[in-house]
Order: structure tokens, then sequence, then C-alpha cells
């Protein structure tokens, strides 16, 4: 066994996990802010990645430009969907709303799901030729050398978000303790607005990074959620950074899995490691 | 209040009791103009010949197959236009009809949606719906029923070993899919090593053991041989394999979505074999790889307009009722394999010469029919009954347009290997 | 309790339910065969959740055992008996075994935890191929009229359900669960063990799910990982059950008959758009409980020992 294919694994192990990243850190502020596990998340990345398919069709312009253009279209309809959506069912009782929210979102993940299937009836997925980069015997995919890229300058963009904004302040004081956070002046209603459309944008990135690693099929929305869900609650509800350490792990054990095992348990790999963490963490009841 | 809302509740309950009533007793209620199913001496006259079946209107195999009941119904159309088909035991022609439900591309709603078809819309034949994941459980459904099942695309071995007479396809099982291409690679004489990837499910395991098979009788050599699970979205462990392997051809037996995830992954990473065959050429996968990316990968279609082959009604009529429904053989190459099931039904009913469906599946058992890619009589061997004998002939992609390269007297364009 | 509507009512239904198979083609047979087996999962979960609030996702997990034990048993030709007592075993055992596992978790995290138990099994059903026959599953041969059977029993069965689920509610066990619910840490300074609790009313809840999973694979034919862990079975009853709020028992059921029957009626008439009316059924349900108060303040569907839960 040489080392070359295991340095090879690691790399993707980290890019494949960095890219759920994203999508995870955006379902993990939503749940920080709101306690919602917006089961509409993959849905919105599936929409984000079928609506890049289309306009990449129909004009042929660069990916990049297109994200650039789709993800703050992202950010608004998260809002939108906030104000729309969830914030009604936010204000039922405790019972209820944990129903209706679970009712609620997976309902609009399955008209999302349904409109994108009718749109494009079939797998999609976008190719742009590059030359593999060789270090030595090395040999790795510049597309994902680049996704990596693009997932690390969005990560350093989200720390500067989150730590240096107005907005980032407030999100932070409401997730410690929104009753002083609201005594304190913050609209509880606008930030989770807002962090319901930052949260959907990040999704709706990850869903056009996907495009480009492969095939997206219009149902693949709730498989999607499942994972990003696995990844947060391994990696801490609430936490950014652990939603990114756990993606990143969750990666890489994948991949080492699926080379060293027979490849039929490395899709198990991920839920062992789930249920194990659930159970050591069983005593960590949740905040508030 | 107690009063009213006892009252609203037991009209809310009573409502949806009888709604359910009256929903199963319909059938019966409704008198049914082919309540017959054995011969009568004196034939009704509203007598329609019925076809049903399932199609994935929705769910992951729409797009492979889920526009052939536009093929259906435009093949009803045209048979309907001659005046029906001719069933002696009657003395005359026939109108046809075909009803077609969305099975979702789910094995558990086929299964209901066939009892519906056979025990509601009382159908006289069923033609299988796409896939062998969703006809392996039928083969017990039409034979408790004891109705005849043309199925389509599905030949996996599953299905013809459960010792049922009444099941019969026109393609040959799909251990012996790729047997063409090999004959093809072996009068080449070039490759010399193999390497498959296939995915965990009856079309990758059939076309993977049939591959196994016949590469060693080309005199090719397996260097690497991964079997992925179903849903595999990341084939970067397989790549890394067939990378350190490094065999001439690299031999993708999976389903059209995942086989095109794969060869873009590949291609991505670095894995340059003389030649990819992907035995799924359709257009989901030339689009989804990209045109030029695709160039030069071969697969195995069962039938383009180049064949001569006639069929029973002749290859113009399947041409006809192709561009009817708006499809194309290039988009939609399974069409092919569908409109099979309509030949073998049409010849078996005009020839048996009868409605009774016991007669029929007897009758089938010793018919040759001509399709539009050749014979079709049903082979009989081992635990296998009513296996097809259509193969599928190799193709090659080649600067845009899919070309067929193998056998001689069919082919239009020459094998190209390995792939510049 | 009973009193004469109530007995009306319910021998009204039960004679309606005995005479749908004498005059319906067996389509419909086997149609309401897959919503009684839904019926089944959703009140199994409901036994649950309805008293502690606890959400039990992994009611997938004993169904899809006792639909491969039986099937397993079938397909090595043990007689049925032998067959149906194998696979209660089998159910006992696995629901007793992810018992323990759960029973520490609380909240989210046992949501959480059974879902993973769910997607677990599925991969094992998957990867053990020599067990469970892999992607393709199992075939077994069935004979004619075994979807009749199996309505009957299942008929029964939810009858028997929905009877001990009251019987539960009005005893003093279900007065515990419910104290659960409340406050689990106040319940268990009183002495109620939790734990105790939570997996004697699991093992019922599975037991049932389970014996449905077995009829399942008795009029189906057949049993494949994606039908006994796949997401219909495993997130279906739990939305049928929370349609329209838990409060009462019978809900359930008709969150069952209406989603199911819906969902038929869609996909055989306008087939691509199915997801899309479930979606706007089940965001309906989500954001206008108030329309259903009419049943909620009804008699009929409160629990049967007169008393509206707590919660509404």
């Amino acid at each position: 066994m040489t080392l070359a294919p295991l340095l090879e694994l690691l790399i993707f192990g980290i890019l494949l996990g960095g890219i759920y990243g994203l999508s995870a850190i955006g379902l993990s502020l939503i749940f920080g802010i709101a306690r919602v596990l917006n089961l509409a998340h993959g849905a919105f990345a599936v929409l984000a990645a079928a609506v890049s398919f289309v306009v990449i069709q129909a004009t042929g312009l660069n990916l990049l430009f297109v994200a650039m253009l789709v993800v703050p279209l992202f950010f608004v309809a998260g809002y939108v969907y906030e104000i729309l959506l969830i914030h009604r069912m936010l204000s039922f009782n405790r019972e209820r709303r944990i129903e209706a929210l679970i009712l609620g979102t997976l309902g609009f993940g399955l008209v999302t799901e349904s409109i994108v299937s009718i749109i494009i009836p079939r797998n999609f997925g976008v190719n742009y030729q590059f030359l593999p980069i060789s270090f030595g015997e090395i040999t790795v995919s510049t597309l994902r050398l680049l996704l990596l890229a693009v997932v690390a300058i969005t990560t350093v963009i989200l720390h500067f978000i989150v730590y240096k904004t107005w907005y980032g302040k407030a999100l932070r004081a409401t997730i410690d303790d929104a009753e002083t956070a609201q005594l304190m002046g913050i609209n509880f209603d606008r930030i989770t607005s807002i962090t319901f459309g930052l949260g959907t944008a990040l999704s709706a990135l990850g869903g056009i990074l996907l495009l480009l690693v492969f095939n997206i099929s219009p149902n693949m929305g709730f498989p999607i959620t499942l994972k990003v869900l696995a990844i947060i609650i391994l990696g801490g509800l609430g936490s950014i950074l652990g939603s990114l350490a756990a993606s990143i792990a969750l990666g890489i054990s994948e991949t080492f899995a699926g080379f060293f095992l027979d490849t039929a348990w490395s899709n198990s790999i991920s839920l062992v490691v789930l249920l194990v963490v659930v159970l050591i963490k069983s005593e960590g009841l949740l905040r508030r | 209040m107690q009063s009213s809302s006892k009252l609203v509740t037991s009209v809310i309950v009573t409502a949806l009791v009888v709604s359910l009533v009256w929903y199963a007793a319909l059938p019966m209620l409704v008198p049914s103009k082919t309540a017959q199913e054995a011969p009568v001496t004196t034939p009704e006259q509203s007598r329609v010949i019925k076809i049903g079946g399932t199609l994935p209107l929705s769910g992951q195999f729409s797009p492979v197959a889920g526009t052939f009941n536009r093929l259906y119904d435009a093949w009803a159309t045209q048979i309907n236009e001659r005046g029906g088909l001719y069933v002696s035991e009657y003395g005359k022609r026939l109108p046809v009809k075909v009803i077609v439900y969305d099975d979702q591309s789910d094995a558990t709603t086929a299964t209901r949606l066939y009892e519906k078809l056979i025990s509601e819309d009382k159908v006289d034949v069923l033609i299988g719906p796409y896939s062998s994941t969703l006809t392996v459980p039928l083969v017990a459904v039409a034979t408790r029923n004891s109705i005849p099942l043309i199925a389509t695309s599905a030949g996996a071995p599953p299905i013809f070993n459960q010792g049922s007479d009444w099941v019969f396809v026109g393609i040959d099982l799909i251990t012996n899919w790729p047997k063409t291409y090999f004959d093809m690679v072996k009068a080449k004489g070039q490759a010399k090593t193999i390497g498959f990837v296939a995915t965990d499910e009856p079309f990758g395991q059939g076309v993977l053991a049939g591959g196994k098979t016949f590469a060693p009788q080309a005199g090719l050599t397996i260097t690497s041989e991964n079997i992925v699970p179903v849903g595999t979205k990341d084939f970067t462990a397989a790549i890394i394999k067939l990378k350190e392997a490094n065999p001439d051809i690299v031999f993708v037996a999976a389903l059209a979505p995942d086989a095109a995830t794969f060869v873009k992954q590949a291609k991505e990473q670095g894995l340059k074999p003389r030649e990819f065959h992907v035995p799924q050429l359709v257009k989901g996968f030339i689009e989804s790889v990209g045109v030029d990316s695709a160039n030069y990968i071969t697969g195995e279609w069962y039938w383009t307009d180049d064949v001569l082959y006639g069929g029973v009604w002749g290859k113009e009529m399947f041409m006809q009722a192709m561009a009817k429904a708006g499809i194309t053989n290039v988009d939609y190459p399974w069409a092919a394999v569908h409109y099979y099931g309509l030949e073998i039904i049409g010849a078996a009913i005009e020839r048996v010469g009868t409605l009774d469906k016991a007669k029929l599946k007897d009758g089938l058992k010793n018919l040759s029919i001509p399709t539009i890619s050749g014979e079709v009589h049903f082979k009989s061997f081992g635990n296998f009954k009513g296996v097809g004998t259509l193969v599928p002939f190799p193709v090659q992609m080649q600067n845009g347009k899919v070309v067929v390269v193998w056998p001689s007297e069919t082919k239009k364009g020459d094998y190209t290997y390995p792939s510049p | 309790m009973k009193t004469a509507e109530d007995i009306v009512i319910a021998a009204l239904a039960l004679a309606t339910m005995s005479a749908v198979p004498f005059v319906s083609s067996s389509y419909i047979v086997f149609l309401l065969n897959g919503i009684m087996v839904l019926a089944l999962c959703s009140l199994s979960f409901n036994l649950v959740y309805a008293d502690t609030g606890y959400m039990n996702l992994g009611n997938s997990v004993p169904f899809g055992v006792g639909a491969y034990a039986f099937a397993f048993a079938l397909s090595h030709n043990w007689s049925a008996t032998l067959a149906v007592v194998v696979s209660i075993l089998a159910i006992l055992f696995f629901s007793a075994l992810s018992g323990i596992f759960i029973v520490r978790l609380k909240g989210a995290y046992y949501a959480i935890g059974t879902l993973a138990l769910v997607l677990f099994a599925q991969a094992l059903a998957y990867n053990l191929g020599w067990l469970t026959g892999g992607y393709q599953g199992i075939i077994v041969n069935v004979a004619g009229g075994s979807a009749y059977s199996a309505y009957y029993i299942l008929a029964f069965l939810n009858a028997v359900l929905l009877l001990l689920t009251a019987a539960i509610r009005k005893s003093s066990f279900g007065y515990r669960m419910r104290s659960i619910k409340g406050n689990e840490i106040v319940a268990s300074t009183l002495g109620i063990n939790a734990a105790v609790n939570k997996v004697i009313v699991l093992i019922i809840g599975s037991l049932f799910a389970g014996i449905a999973g077995i009829l399942s694979t008795s009029y189906n034919g057949f049993v494949t990982s994606e039908s006994s862990f796949g997401i219909s079975i495993t997130f279906l009853p739990v939305i049928m059950a929370i349609l329209l709020g838990s409060f009462s028992i019978v809900a359930p059921l008709i969150g069952v008959t209406i989603v199911a029957l819906a969902s038929e009626i869609f996909v055989t008439t306008i087939p691509q758009l199915t997801d899309f009316m479930l979606g706007i059924l089940l965001i309906l349900a989500a954001l206008y409980p108030k329309n259903l108060i009419v049943l909620k303040n009804s008699r009929f569907l409160k629990n049967k020992s007169g008393v509206r839960s707590a919660s509404s």
C-alpha cells in the first residue's frame, strides 16, 4: 500500500466534507437561533442547483458567476420563507410547534422537489474539463482543489460576518441568551429571518458546488438534509466550527472506509459514528 | 356544545366510512363491458383488448422510461386505425387499449397497481415495467392471477428462475448483454486488461457477471473489480483502485445516472484507460458527462434506425409511432425494448387467435416472433423459462453521434481503439 | 365508559370493514391492507409519542425485522407457524436491544438516535446479503387468498391497538407516562422510573409494528430494504400521526386514511404532481390546526377517560 493513494484519499475526504460543511453550517445557524430543524434545507440546495443549471444551460455563463447571482437570491428566499411560513409556526404552543415545524418544513421540501423534478425531470450536473494536477505520484482533481478554495473563502467570510458585524454579534448574543438579548433591544424576529436567509444561502452555495462534483437528482433533497442533520448533531447543535469539523471528519472517514472496507459498509460508517457519538453525548440536554 | 359536536363527529365518521365503501364497491356496481374472459360462442360486439402495465412516470427511473406511455398510445392508435388486432376466436378485428399507471419507480407501488390492473381494469395481458427491480415481485402476481406478463426492460435472472410459466421477455438475460461487445474486442485484439466497476443492483450485478464470463474468453485479464453500493455518489475509492490497477478498458456496469457520475469523476481525477465502456450509453448519460467528454466511449444499444429488421408490423410503423410520441431513439434507446413487448403481445394474440390467458401462455412458448431487432423465441433451460433472445450490439460515440460499430454486416462506423 | 353511541359506531365500522373484501376487487383489499399497515405503525408511534412526548422514529426497525424474519423463514420452507413464532422472537429481541440503547437518550437526541438506528438497520439489511438478499430483497411465494386473511388480521390488530392505547391511557401506567411528558425530572423525584416505562411502552409498540411487518411480507410477497426501512415506512406513519395532532387515539387513523387515500388518488390521476399535492397537504395541516378544532372538541375524539389531554 503506497503512500500516494492514502494522501489522495485524505485530500478528497477533506474536500467532500468541506462542501457538506457549508450546508451544515447553514442548518446549524438556523437551529442555533430558532431551534428549528429545517427539513427543507436539502431541498433548497437542490433547487439552487437546478436554477443554476437552467441558467447555465440557457446563457452559457460561468458557474462561479451564476453562483454569485443565485446565492443572494436564495438569501432572499430563505428570508421570505421564514417570514411567511416558519414565523407563524413559531408562535404555536410548544407541542404543536414541533409537530407543525416538522410537517411544514417537510411539506415545503416536497413541494420544492416536485417543482424541480418537473422543470428538470432527470439527473443534472455541470462539467468543466480541467486537467488534473499532479504532485509527484499524487493526482488530484483540479476541480476539487478549486472547490476547496471556495469553501475556505466562504468560511473566512462567514467568520467575518459572525464575529465582526453587528448582525454577528446580535446572532451570538441571541444564541447565548435570547431573553437578555431581547431586553437589550435586539429584534429577535429580524435576527431569525436574517439567519434563515443566511443559512439558506449557504445551503444554496453547497448545492451549486455539488453540481460540479456529481450529478444531482431532483429527489436528493431529503437525503442531503439527513446527512447534514447527522453532521450538526455530531458537531454540536448550533456550533459553526463544530459543524465544519464534523463534516470534514465524516468526509474523511467515508472516503477511507470506502477504500479499505468492502464499499458496502462505507455508508454505514457515518451511522455507526453517529450512534456512538449520540450515545456519548446523551447526557447533554439541549440548552433552553 | 356537546350535542352539536357529537353530530359533527358522527357525520364526519359516517362520511368517511361511506366513501370508503363506495370507493370499494364501485367497481362491482359499474357493469363491466368486458366481464367475461373465457371465449364465448357469441362474442360481444364491444370487446376491447386491454393491455395493462406501469411505467416510472415519476421517481428515479422517469428520465429513462417516463415517456413510454406516449409510445404505447401511439402504437394503439396505429393498430386501431387498421381496425385492431385480428382474433380468430371472435372472427374479427378487435380494438386495443393500453392502460398505464405510474409506479413511481417503486416496487411496492408497482405490485399494488398491477393488482389493480388485473382485478379492476380486468386487462387481458400485462406488459412489464421498467427495470428488473420492479419486475421481480410481479412474477408472483402474474402467476397467482394466471395472466401472462410480457416483461420489457427486465433481464435479471431472478425473474425467470422462479418457475413461473406466465412470464416472457424479448431480451436475453442481462448476463448475456456484453457478449457481442466482447466479440468485437476480441476481433480487434489489442486490449489486454480490463477493470470493472458495478453498482450492486440487478442490472449492475447481471452485466458484471456476464462481463466476467466473456472477458477472459476475449483474451482479457481482469485486473480490478469494484462493486459499489446503490446510491453511491462519490466513486473516489473505486477510482483510486482503478488508477492503481490501470486497465486498458474500464467497464462501467451501472445504470445511466450512476455511470455518468462515475465517468465524470473518473476523468476529473485522472483515470485514463484506453477505453471507457458504458453499456447504458443513453442521452441522460451523454448530457450529464458532456458530449465532448463522452467521445469514443462505447456502449450497447438494442436498436438504431440503421438496423435492417422489419418486425411484426415493419420498421416504418415503429418509427412513425416514435415520431408521434415525440421520442427519439437517441434520447431513449430503451423505447425499442418496450416496443418488443407490444410486438410480442400483438403477435401472440393474432397467431394464437384467442384472448384466453392460459391459451396465450401456452401458445407463446412455441412462437417465433420477428421484432424490430430480430427474431425472438423463448428459451427454457435449467430453472429458467420465458427468456428471450435479443441482445444489444456495440455502439460508440464518435464526434457527437452514436454509431453502430459491430457486427460488420450492420455497422456504420469503425470501432476506434484506443481512444485518442 | 361505553355509551350506546360508541357501540353503534364501533359496530357500524366493524360491519363495514368486514364486508368490504366481499364486495370489492383484490386491488382494494391490497390498498386497504397497505393503509392498515401504516395505521398500525402510526398508532404504535402514537403510543409512545402522545403520552410521553418522545418521538420514536425507529418504528420501522421492528417492522423490518418482522418482515425480513418472516420472509427468511418462508423462503427456507419453514412452516407458517414456525415462521411467525421465530419472527416474533426476533422482533422482541431487536426491540429490547434497541430499547437498551436509546432509553438513555432524552429529547431531540431520542429522535435522532432512533433515526440513526433505522438507517443502520437499512444498511445492515442491504449489506448482509446472505441473510437478507441485499438490494433485491427476498421473494416469497404467497397463496392466492393471503391478501384477504392479512386484511382481517390487520383490522383486528388495529382494533386491539386502539383499545390497548385507550386502556393504557386510563390506567396508572398512562398517568405515569404523562408525567414524564410534563416534566421528566420532577417525575423521577416522585419515584417514577422513566426508563422502565419508556422501554415497556416501546416494546409494546414494537410488537405491533413488527407484526405489521410480518403481514406486509405475507400479502406483498416480497421484502426489500427499501420497503421495510425506507423513507415511506419510517416517516409516513409519523406524519400521519401528528397530522391532526396527537391528542386523541383515533386521530392517527384519520390522518392515515386521509394521506393514504389522497396519495393513491394522486398517483392514479396526476402522477407527476403527487409529491407536490402531498407537500401542500402537509403545509396546510401545519399552518391551520385550528380548522380541526371541531374535531378536537368532540367527545368522541377525547381519550376514553373523558379528559382532554393537557396540551390542547
